[in-house]
């Protein structure tokens, strides 16, 4: 069909393909000095929604990767205060075969309990260590110092006799043991059904210095904590005679050698409570690791989602421009020729 | 007899050629110079050839009727009105369109955070630094120590200053598109009286033979800009004038409606309607533009307009100012079946409310509670376990009246002055003063441990409120719209999927209606370049016309230069033997 193309059409026309054009070079050029694909929600929703997931996860990666650093700098702590525990007592079981048990020796008795006794003190003083404001070995009372002395001279755990025979003081004491701190590690922190803490999706921060001494009595009424039983054997050896070292009684003499298996067989219990330790300790670093990795990962998703490639945008740019200079020359030839400039 | 031969009948001819070439020349000249002129439809000049002769006494076999040249009639305009309808249809939606886009984008300028904060955006990254400074209190090295518990607080005031700010925004957005809304209604008013007018004249300079070609002109631009406002349907009728001419008038009404806006030159005026919440609107009754006491006939009073009977530019700010989507009222939807599915400035700002009062309850619920020990069971002042009755529907309640002891209090109310968390929108949200005091913390746990006494560094609370962060919530409409018609759940996610959604649903409207006015445009642009085609003035056109006139002009005066000759002849060189 014949149409009819008016001055005014083709001027009409012109104006909003040039400006599209333009508009087109306009957009290119903002994707090339903002590095982004878009930049207002509306231009590509999908992506937009995913780049705000992306970073809600990134964010909360860092979070989770700062506990664990944290918890890493805690655990390495309590695993060379547990190591330096674990010698204490080590030392203390050498010193009782080389020098207590030891019949030439007999008269180093007296000193030895004294040896004892200071040993016991420095385990103590050990596990009250800190990391910050909290006490490390609290269990779930970190503000608080865990172990002290009492009046009589017993091992007190967040102020309660370790060695207390009554039934619900044992109870309280295993539930001290067993109390946790459940911290964000990234393992996907939820609640179970019920509205519990599905525990098998954080981790367990709390470090309680009463599981690695032992509480409670045996069947022996010896002690089990390694420190009672210590400070047990301080107390047998300081009542030896100063003199010949002569055990004070039968039963000191038979406690001494009684407590002595227990305490080597206790240091070997320390021994597992420190190679759990460096388990835990290796599970951060390996959480560690993982999530360093995983946030490098995110970051990359990030990047692919909202950066536009360089070179791209630049080409697109320059094929642009390019568009525009030519609807810019078109436009000269097209609009001002008319029959009246040739008559 | 059937042949006329007079002498002076081709001067005659000559003198109607001439006459015609130059007024021919005189139209083209008028529509070169208007090629500029918006709204100008090009005009040609109507001949028809001159026959004066009647009939002869007899019929004659030498039978010779010659015409005497040609009448210039009247000049018309080249004017497809069928073109004018379509025009008028598609500017409405493109003016639906573009209004609805410009309120949606000025909404986007304030809630969109794509690329803001170097891609963090604002809203959400601060709802990522309350969960990080969170993370940071539940560690053990740091539960209960109230430095920790501060910077929560202050990331928290943050949030609610941000979403107090939101709420602000949106209340501007409001304003400005009610404003516009009055300029708007202004505007239409102007051209319903500039039309009115306008009718008046062009019938008066009809009646008396004027064709008012300008003015009709003018009418129609009139009318084009008109029908982006409102959506028009242009009828004329024919009115008798007396001796059997007629002359048409114009009547403007709202297209699907019998509605009149003008008739003639009786006009209306659009107005809101006072004391209406939903920015009703109304037509005032037809009367004369000269005369107010002249009232129309058949519609001389006030006309209600429905939700949807105007479909424009106006229409589309309405719908801005009133829709609520997913919070529509039953009333809303009786008015508009597809209230639900429009969004305005309303379902924003009830969104954000949602947010804020989910985000508020959820947090005020998971720090308030009563005191249990490690088992869970509820314990009284003096550490005795409270039996919880089975079948007790409100624990809560329960303990409150049986000794429980409370712990904890609202983290978040409704002004920063008081505790109180009833009513809380995004436009009053606050850190509670408890809070700010420091008389109320964030309760790391409602657990006493193994002593009896709370563990000092036991965060399970704090772990809880982790989990509530992230976790999924349900919203529903009738919490923030007590009448809203849609009760159940519409949205289930955590806090940052809701505002992600928001901010999605706006995008996505935006896309769409920026496609659609694209594509609304091309067809206007379409229709425009063939409604030019038929009217407006070419240049080569006219060039060729002029070519043509100046030639006829000049084979006009040619043939009364020849006559003259031939009479000069005649008159003066015959019959001279013999002088």
């Amino acid at each position: 069909m014949n149409f009819r193309i008016t001055t005014s059409s083709v001027m009409r026309n012109y104006k909003s393909k040039l400006m599209n054009s333009y508009n087109n070079l306009y957009k290119a050029q903002e994707k090339v000095l903002t590095q982004r694909q878009f930049n207002s929600y509306a231009e590509d929703p999908a992506s937009a929604t995913q780049a705000f997931k992306l970073r809600r996860i990134y964010s909360s990666s860092n979070d989770q990767l700062k506990n664990v650093n944290s918890l890493i700098n805690k655990f390495e702590s309590a695993w060379t205060s547990v190591g330096e525990v674990s010698k204490l007592v080590s030392d203390s079981a050498n010193d009782i075969m080389l020098r207590g048990t030891n019949e030439p020796d007999a008269s180093a008795r007296k000193a030895l309990g004294q040896a004892l006794d200071a040993n016991a003190e420095a385990i103590i003083q050990t596990l009250n260590t800190r990391y910050g404001d909290t006490y490390i070995f609290a269990g779930t009372d970190g503000r608080n110092t865990p172990f002290s002395w009492g009046a009589s001279g017993e091992l007190l755990y967040r102020g309660i006799n370790v060695n207390d025979t009554n039934a619900d003081v044992q109870k309280q004491l295993q539930e001290m043991c067993d109390g946790a701190i459940y911290v964000d590690v990234g393992s996907g922190i939820s609640n179970n059904a019920d509205g519990s803490l599905n525990t098998a999706t954080a981790f367990d921060s709390s470090i309680s210095g009463l599981s690695i001494l032992g509480f409670g009595v045996d069947a022996d009424g010896d002690p089990q904590n390694i420190v009672s039983m210590i400070k047990e054997l301080a107390a047998i050896y300081g009542r030896c005679d100063s003199g010949t070292g002569e055990y004070a009684s039968k039963a000191d003499s038979d406690a001494a050698s009684r407590l002595l298996g227990k305490l080597q067989e206790g240091h070997a219990d320390i021994v597992n409570e420190y190679t759990a330790l460096d388990g835990d300790a290796q599970f951060l670093k390996t959480t560690q690791s993982r999530l360093s990795t995983y946030i490098n990962t995110v970051n990359e998703q990030i990047i692919a989602v909202e950066d536009c490639d360089l070179a791209e945008a630049t080409t697109e740019f320059e094929w642009a421009k390019y568009c525009y200079q030519a609807a810019l020359q078109a436009g000269q030839t097209v609009i001002s020729q008319s029959l009246l400039d040739y008559i | 007899m059937g042949t006329n031969i007079t002498t002076f009948t081709a001067f005659n001819t000559a003198r109607l050629g001439i006459y015609a070439s130059q007024t021919a020349l005189n139209v083209t000249g008028n529509n070169i110079s208007n090629v500029n002129t918006r709204g100008y439809t090009r005009q040609h000049l109507d001949q028809v050839s001159l026959k004066t002769g009647g009939r002869g006494r007899y019929n004659s076999i030498y039978n010779i009727n010659v015409g005497q040249g040609v009448l210039s009639v009247g000049i018309g305009q080249m004017r497809d009105p069928y073109l004018d309808i379509r025009y008028r249809d598609e500017n409405a939606n493109v003016g639906y369109n573009d209004a609805k886009l410009g309120g949606l984008e000025e909404l986007a300028s304030f809630l969109d955070e794509v690329a803001l904060n170097d891609g963090d955006g604002v809203l959400e990254a601060q709802l990522n630094d309350f969960y990080t400074q969170l993370e940071v209190l539940s560690r053990d090295e740091n539960v209960g120590i109230e430095a920790y518990d501060n910077i929560v607080r202050s990331s928290a005031n943050v949030l609610t200053s941000l979403l107090r700010k939101y709420a602000q925004d949106l209340k501007t957005v409001k304003s400005n598109q009610e404003n516009y809304l009055d300029q708007e209604i202004k505007n239409v008013n102007t051209m319903l009286d500039q039309l009115a007018a306008m009718n008046d004249s062009i019938m008066k300079a009809e009646t008396r033979g004027d064709p008012a070609l300008e003015l009709k002109d003018q009418r129609n631009l009139l009318l084009d800009e008109l029908s982006q406002y409102v959506d028009i349907k242009v009828e004329y009728e024919p009115v008798d004038i007396g001796s059997g001419l007629t002359v048409d008038k114009l009547k403007v009404s709202i297209d699907g409606t019998s509605t009149l806006l003008v008739d003639g030159k009786y006009k209306t005026q659009l107005s809101q309607t006072a004391g209406s919440t939903n920015y009703d609107l109304e037509l005032s009754g037809l009367v004369s533009y000269k005369d107010a006491s002249d009232v129309h006939a058949t519609q001389g009073g006030v006309v209600a307009l429905g939700d949807t009977t105007l479909h424009g530019s106006i229409q589309a700010i309405r719908e801005i100012l009133t829709e609520a989507g997913e919070f529509s009222t039953a009333a809303a939807i009786s008015a508009d079946p597809d209230a639900a599915s429009k969004r305005g400035i309303p379902y924003y700002q009830n969104m954000l409310d949602s947010l804020a009062r989910k985000f508020a309850e959820v947090f005020n619920d998971a720090n308030t509670g009563y005191k249990q020990n490690s088992k869970g069971e509820y314990l009284d002042g003096t550490g005795t376990v409270i039996t919880i009755p089975a079948g007790t529907t409100d624990v809560d309640a329960y303990l409150a009246g049986n000794g429980g002891v409370k712990m904890g209090g609202n983290l978040f109310s409704n002004a920063n002055d008081s505790d109180d968390a009833t009513g809380i929108t995004a436009e009053n949200i606050t850190v509670s003063k408890s809070w700010t005091s420091g008389d109320v913390r964030i309760v790391s746990t409602f657990k006493t441990g193994a002593t009896g006494e709370f563990d000092s560094s036991q965060n399970d609370n704090i772990d809880q409120m982790l989990i509530l962060f992230k976790g999924k919530q349900d919203y529903k409409a009738t919490e923030v719209v007590s009448g809203a018609q849609n009760t159940s759940v519409f949205f289930s996610g955590s806090f940052q999927d809701f505002l992600t959604n928001m901010d999605a649903v706006l995008a996505n409207d935006i896309k769409s209606t920026s496609a659609l006015l694209t594509t609304y445009d091309t067809s206007l642009t379409d229709i425009a370049s063939s409604r030019e085609a038929v009217s407006s003035v070419d240049l080569n056109d006219e060039t060729i016309n002029m070519m043509t006139y100046q030639k006829s002009y000049q084979a006009a005066c040619r043939l009364m230069t020849t006559v003259d000759e031939m009479l000069d002849k005649l008159i003066n060189n015959t019959g001279t033997v013999g002088r």
